[in-house]
C-alpha cells in the first residue's frame, strides 16, 4: 500500500478528524492538511494510480458493518476531498456514489462528499446533474419564496 | 463505488422545523461502540483538562442538536444552523451586553464565514483578571459522537486543530 494511503489510517490523523465538529469543518480541515494535499498531487501527476486508491477504499469498506459506526470515515472522506478538484471518470463516481448513499454508519463521509459535490459544480469540474441531495439541500419553504 | 453498501437504508430522522415551519434535515446518529467510547475518552483527556464531563459518550445529537432539538437528532449542516436562528428570532449580542445564562455561545469560524460549533451557556465563574469579568459556562456537545462538557468560553480545541475562530453570542431574550 502506499504510504500516502496508509497515513491516512494513522490514529492520530483519524482521531482528530473524527472530533472535529460538523462535516463542513471536517472537509476545511482535510483541504489543508498535509495528508490531502499530498495525496492530491500524487493523485493529479499519476505517483498514485487510480485503482490503487480504488483498491485501498474497497479493502476499508470490506470492514463495514450495518448498525455500528464505520471507523474509517476520516479516510474515505480524505480521499474524497483529495478528488474533490480532479476531473475523471474515477473522481466522479466516487464523489457521487459516496453523496448517495444513506447510511448511519458513515454520515460524515457522506456530507463531505455531498459538499464536494457542491464545491466541484461551482468549480465546473463536474456539470450540474440537476439531481436532488436531500440531506444537505436548503430547501425553500413558502415562507421564504414569499420573502424573495 | 461502495456497491457493497449501497443496498441498505439505515439514515433516520425526525421531524424538525423551525418557528417559520421550514423543515430542518436531520440524522438520528447511532451509539459509539467501545471503541468511539475509547476515542472519546483520549480526546477529552488530550483536551479537557479544565472541563468538567456532564455526559459521558454518547451518539444521536450533535452539538446543533443539543441546542435546538432536544438532544433527539443532529443538524449536521452549519448552513441549516443560520436557518434554525434567522426564523427562531435570535439576536446576536453586543459585546457590550453580557451573555446569561441560556444564551447561546457560538464559535464562528472567520476563515470560512460559518459557524463551527454551539453550545449553550450554563453559568458564570469569576474571571482571573484584573478587570474582574465574569466567565461564562459553556455545555457543549463536540460532535456527534463526542459527551457533553461544561468548560469556560475559550476552552475549546478549535485553535489546535487550525480554525481561526471567535465566539460571539446569540439571545431569544428580547434586549
Amino acid at each position: 500500500m502506499s504510504p500516502l494511503l496508509s497515513r491516512l489510517l494513522d490514529p492520530e490523523f483519524s482521531g482528530t478528524v473524527a472530533s472535529l465538529p460538523n462535516p463542513a469543518a471536517v472537509r476545511r480541515y482535510l483541504a489543508r492538511s498535509p495528508e490531502v494535499i499530498e495525496l492530491r498531487q500524487a493523485l493529479s501527476t499519476g505517483e498514485l494510480a487510480d485503482d490503487a486508491t480504488r483498491q485501498f477504499v474497497n479493502s476499508l469498506m470490506s470492514d463495514f458493518q450495518p448498525g455500528k459506526r464505520f471507523h474509517h470515515e476520516p479516510a474515505v472522506a480524505a480521499v474524497c476531498v483529495a478528488l474533490e478538484t480532479r476531473a475523471g471518470n474515477f473522481a466522479e463516481e466516487y464523489t457521487h456514489d459516496l453523496a448517495q448513499l444513506e447510511l448511519a454508519e458513515m454520515p460524515t463521509a457522506i456530507q463531505v462528499a455531498r459538499l464536494s459535490l457542491d464545491e466541484r459544480q461551482r468549480l465546473s469540474v463536474t456539470p450540474p446533474t440537476g439531481h436532488v441531495i436531500e440531506a444537505h439541500q436548503t430547501q425553500q419553504t413558502p415562507v421564504q419564496e414569499a420573502h424573495n | 463505488m461502495f456497491e457493497e453498501v449501497k443496498i441498505f437504508r439505515t439514515e433516520r430522522t425526525i421531524a424538525v422545523e423551525t418557528k417559520a415551519g421550514r423543515s430542518i434535515a436531520n440524522l438520528v446518529e447511532l451509539m459509539p461502540d467501545a471503541k468511539g467510547i475509547a476515542d472519546y475518552a483520549r480526546f477529552a483527556a488530550q483536551h479537557g483538562g479544565g472541563w468538567i464531563s456532564r455526559t459521558p459518550a454518547t451518539g444521536v445529537y450533535n452539538c446543533a442538536g443539543m441546542v435546538w432539538a432536544s438532544r433527539r437528532t443532529s443538524v449536521l449542516d452549519p448552513r441549516l444552523w443560520q436557518q434554525i436562528i434567522d426564523d427562531d428570532g435570535y439576536e446576536w449580542l453586543p459585546k457590550s451586553v453580557f451573555p446569561m445564562p441560556g444564551d447561546v455561545a457560538a464559535y464562528v469560524d472567520l476563515d470560512a464565514d460559518e459557524l463551527l460549533h454551539v453550545g449553550r451557556v450554563a453559568y458564570h465563574v469569576e474571571g482571573l483578571s484584573a478587570e474582574g469579568r465574569r466567565v461564562p459556562m459553556i455545555i457543549s456537545k463536540w460532535n456527534s459522537a463526542a459527551g457533553e462538557s461544561i468548560h469556560r468560553e475559550y476552552d475549546v480545541p478549535f485553535a489546535k486543530w487550525g480554525f481561526n475562530f471567535e465566539i460571539r453570542y446569540l439571545t431569544d431574550r428580547r434586549l
